[in-house]
């Protein structure tokens, strides 16, 4: 089930109800309370993630029960011991992974590099999120091995941090650090997180199926066959992929972040006007944060990072956004989106050595450029990240090939200027410069983006509030859509 | 804290209110489609209010009035005295997704008011009237408005399946519900905003029901569709003469991009001339628009259906669509009468 459906609106209530009769009703004290809270969000979680493939139940306990058996600290005295319970601990997840997701991909290349029939192929359906949960499970095994975390003794406790079902299935990828002190204390339902939750879980929805899912036709159509239509038509099929996945993937997030505050957890922001990056370095701190910080943190630093050499640093940003681009999907589209993108950095990386970057002073006055300037470098590292969404968008590299084509040669054809692309464009220029005017009157650093939540108990906010539950009605594009990153 | 909850559930209801009638006045722009009500001459199934403003903005960008009738025409006439041609058809005909000053019929009424034949055209077009309806209704039509002229009768597809035929032939086609108009529901239907969640409603149960008929290969001449479609061209000729006009049939065909780009239609080229043969033989005009479909394609890049907010060459005709369908009316009436 997704959270735009008819069945997660009856699970949501009826899981949110059962936590009020425990936490407000029933005479319990305060851990079975918190136990009774657990059996409830975990039996919610089970029952949303097998509504796709009761199977998929199956595989998500069989890496949550080998992530938590052989997390185990780092001991000095048996290190082999620790080194074969972490290698099974990380191996087991990406091996699942591996099979699921990239045998068939890797058999499939290699057999077309060498002009070989496959015969190998497993055809397996991808279980949903996959690659979100994998990711969590990975993070505790990591954090417990190296000390930064301590191994959870509750299997319940644990079981929830991977499938709790607001993230289960597109992330925000949540670190055991942040997620389990949240169930070690009393989370109730209050009339505060719901005001609140409620809204941001309106917003997200309202990105999504009223903006993202109206773009997804015309999109869908140009990249399905670029070559007949004009190149302006194109760019603004590019455009609005750009849009399109922003608004699907963070309404997601905000969904995802509302519907778990509705229940009394926090989940960190995903997004962060990303659009509004004035360079590729600062792109990957407002996009997906969940996964870059993963990445950089799991992956990157592991690697050596900036520790090892100019060279090995360079190599390392390529290695971790070739592998980042990767686990998007099993696709060639999306190594070259990786690569690109890690190309990208290096040459920003390379820029900031060669510009004096590295000292505070010169960064800071770097980041108070003035606006022209700094408009610029915005649409400059728009314009590359568009071009990067031809690929990710493209279902193979011929296609992205005649996108780019198109524009190259500003080919000739169908003029389409698609009035919901135009009227996203404008919705999220607006809502990008009210965020502008919002953070230059409480003169923060860098703007940040923000929920518009209102206070529900003064007449405007409600009417306000009302109005977008109506138009979401209205204007939701109701043929069906997945959320794009249901895919990963 | 009693009196709390009711102080808020007060600003609930009041705030539920105003957000409602705000978007209703924001649906009477966005999505306005006239009801639609009895057609008590029985011209058509059904017809919609009568002198109506409309509006709508889902599939194209489209206002406009209904007339006395609850059909589409608005081409300004003082008296329009005799009807010269009539025209029945589909949403398509009706034009509900292009401005009333847009649509095919008023199109033609301004080339004949242009070339001084002075000719009028009524278009009684209505959604859901495929030719089977309109071919039962045929009678009636004819009766009621006595085109002196020609009866031009929208089809969107060639070949005739036997049982259908027989239904249209029979006058016994399944009823359209239609409100009377003092129920709830019919109440309901007056207000804007709730026409468009009903709307919303209907797409998403026919979700999956969204396939064009184009490569299914269902368009095409059998012996028995042959026969069945000969059966309903004599009636519409016998009909058409009976009272004393000409019959057109308009090919409106359905299209499709495919992967390549190149337009793929439904019925095959064999299909569209065994049936003009037929027509030919049958003494009715046929207006086959796929080929002006094509060359407004191949030589302009436009397509004749879709809309700035819907996919490119699905869905209804836009306006370039009228237009042609438009001239090619007006040409084959025209070289008609050149050669009478």
């Amino acid at each position: 089930m997704t959270f735009a459906s008819a069945e997660f609106f009856v699970l949501f209530f009826i899981t949110a109800a059962l936590l009020l009769l425990l936490q407000r009703v029933l005479p319990l004290g305060e851990r079975a309370r918190q136990t009774g809270s657990h059996v409830i969000l975990l039996a919610a979680s089970y029952i949303f993630y097998g509504w796709w493939d009761a199977r998929f139940c199956a595989l998500l306990l069989g890496v949550t029960l080998v992530s938590f058996v052989t997390a185990a600290p780092k001991d000095p005295m048996r290190l082999a011991a620790s080194r074969a319970a972490l290698a099974v601990g990380v191996g087991t997840p990406l091996l699942v992974l591996g099979v699921f997701k990239y045998y068939d991909f890797f058999v499939e290349s290699f057999c077309q590099a060498f002009h070989i029939a496959n015969h190998a192929a497993l055809n397996l359906i991808l279980p949903v999120g996959i690659s979100f949960y994998t990711f969590q499970a990975l993070s505790y095994t990591i954090d417990v091995y190296q000390g930064k975390l301590g191994k959870e003794k509750s299997f319940l406790k644990y079981a929830l941090y991977i499938g709790f079902f607001p993230q289960l299935v597109a992330g925000p990828i949540v670190k055991a650090a942040d997620f389990l002190p949240q169930l070690k204390e009393e989370r109730r339902i209050t009339l505060k997180r719901a005001e609140q939750g409620v809204q941001i879980f309106a917003f997200g929805m309202f990105k999504k199926l009223v903006l993202a899912d109206n773009l997804s036709p015309f999109v869908d159509a140009v990249f399905r066959t670029p070559g007949i239509y004009h190149w302006s038509t194109v760019l603004l099929a590019v455009i609005s992929y750009g849009i399109q996945i922003y608004m699907d993937f963070s309404g997601y997030s905000d969904m995802a972040i509302g519907c778990a505050g509705c229940l009394g957890y926090d989940l960190n922001r995903n997004f962060n006007l990303p659009y509004i990056s004035q360079n590729v370095s600062e792109f990957w701190k407002r996009w997906h944060i969940s996964l870059s910080g993963w990445l950089q943190q799991y992956l990157y630093i592991p690697l050596g990072g900036n520790r090892k050499g100019t060279v090995r640093t360079y190599v390392n940003l390529m290695l971790t956004m070739l592998l980042g681009g990767l686990w998007h999907g099993a696709n060639w589209t999306f190594v070259l989106w990786g690569g690109l993108h890690g190309a990208a950095l290096c040459i920003h990386k390379c820029f900031l050595r060669l510009a004096g970057g590295g000292r505070r002073k010169d960064r800071e006055r770097r980041d108070k450029k003035a606006f022209p300037a700094a408009l610029c470098c915005i649409i400059l590292t728009d314009l590359f990240v568009l071009f990067c969404w031809i690929f990710f968008r493209a279902e193979s590299v011929s296609q992205a090939a005649a996108v780019i084509g198109v524009l190259a040669h500003f080919g000739d054809g169908i003029v389409h200027m698609y009035s919901w692309s135009l009227a996203a464009i404008v919705l999220l220029a607006a809502a990008t410069a009210a965020t502008y005017v919002r953070s230059a009157r409480r003169k923060e650093r860098t703007v940040q983006g923000f929920y518009p939540v209102l206070p529900l108990n003064r007449y405007w906010a409600l009417v306000l509030f009302f109005l977008e539950i109506g138009l979401i009605v209205g204007l939701a594009y109701v043929q069906g859509n997945p959320f794009i990153y249901f895919q990963f | 804290m009693a009196r709390k909850i009711a102080v808020w559930l007060g600003k609930v209801i009041g705030a539920g209110v105003t957000a409602f009638a705000l978007l209703s006045l924001f649906c009477v722009w966005y999505y306005n489609p006239p009801v639609h009500k009895v057609a008590a001459n029985g011209a058509t199934g059904y017809t919609r209010q009568a002198d109506a403003f409309w509006a709508r903005a889902t599939e194209g960008f489209a206002r406009g009035q209904t007339d006395g009738n609850g059909y589409n025409n608005s081409y300004p006439v003082e008296d329009p005295g005799d009807i010269h041609i009539l025209m029945m058809g589909s949403s398509q005909t009706e034009g509900l997704y292009v401005n009333d000053d847009e649509c095919a019929s008023y199109l033609l009424n301004q080339y004949f008011h242009e070339d001084g034949s002075g000719r009028y055209v009524y278009n009684i077009g209505m959604s859901a009237h495929e030719i089977f309806r309109n071919v039962s209704n045929l009678e009636t039509a004819l009766s009621v408005y006595e085109p002196k002229e020609y009866v031009a009768i929208e089809t969107g597809v060639l070949a005739y399946q036997p049982e259908e035929v027989w239904q249209a032939l029979a006058h016994d086609m399944p009823e359209l519900t239609v409100g009377t108009g003092y129920s709830l529901l019919d109440l309901l239907q007056q207000n804007p905003y709730l026409k468009l969640v009903y709307q919303q409603y209907s797409n998403y149960k026919n979700r999956e029901n969204t396939d064009t008929g184009v490569g299914k290969g269902y368009d095409v001449f059998s012996e028995d569709t042959l026969w069945a479609s000969r059966q309903m061209l004599e009636y519409i000729a016998g009909t058409a003469r009976a009272h004393h006009c000409e019959p057109i049939l308009y090919y409106i065909p359905e299209l499709q991009l495919d992967d390549n780009g190149a337009l793929v239609f439904a019925a095959t080229e064999g299909t569209r001339e065994q049936y003009a043969a037929l027509c030919r033989e049958l003494g009715i005009l046929f207006v086959d628009m796929t080929d002006g479909i094509v060359e407004l394609y191949e030589q302009e890049h436009i397509l004749a259906s879709g809309f700035a907010n819907t996919q490119a060459g699905y869905g209804h005709l836009n306006r370039e669509g009228h237009r042609i369908l438009a001239d090619a009316l007006y040409e084959a009436i025209s070289e008609q009468e050149e050669q009478l």
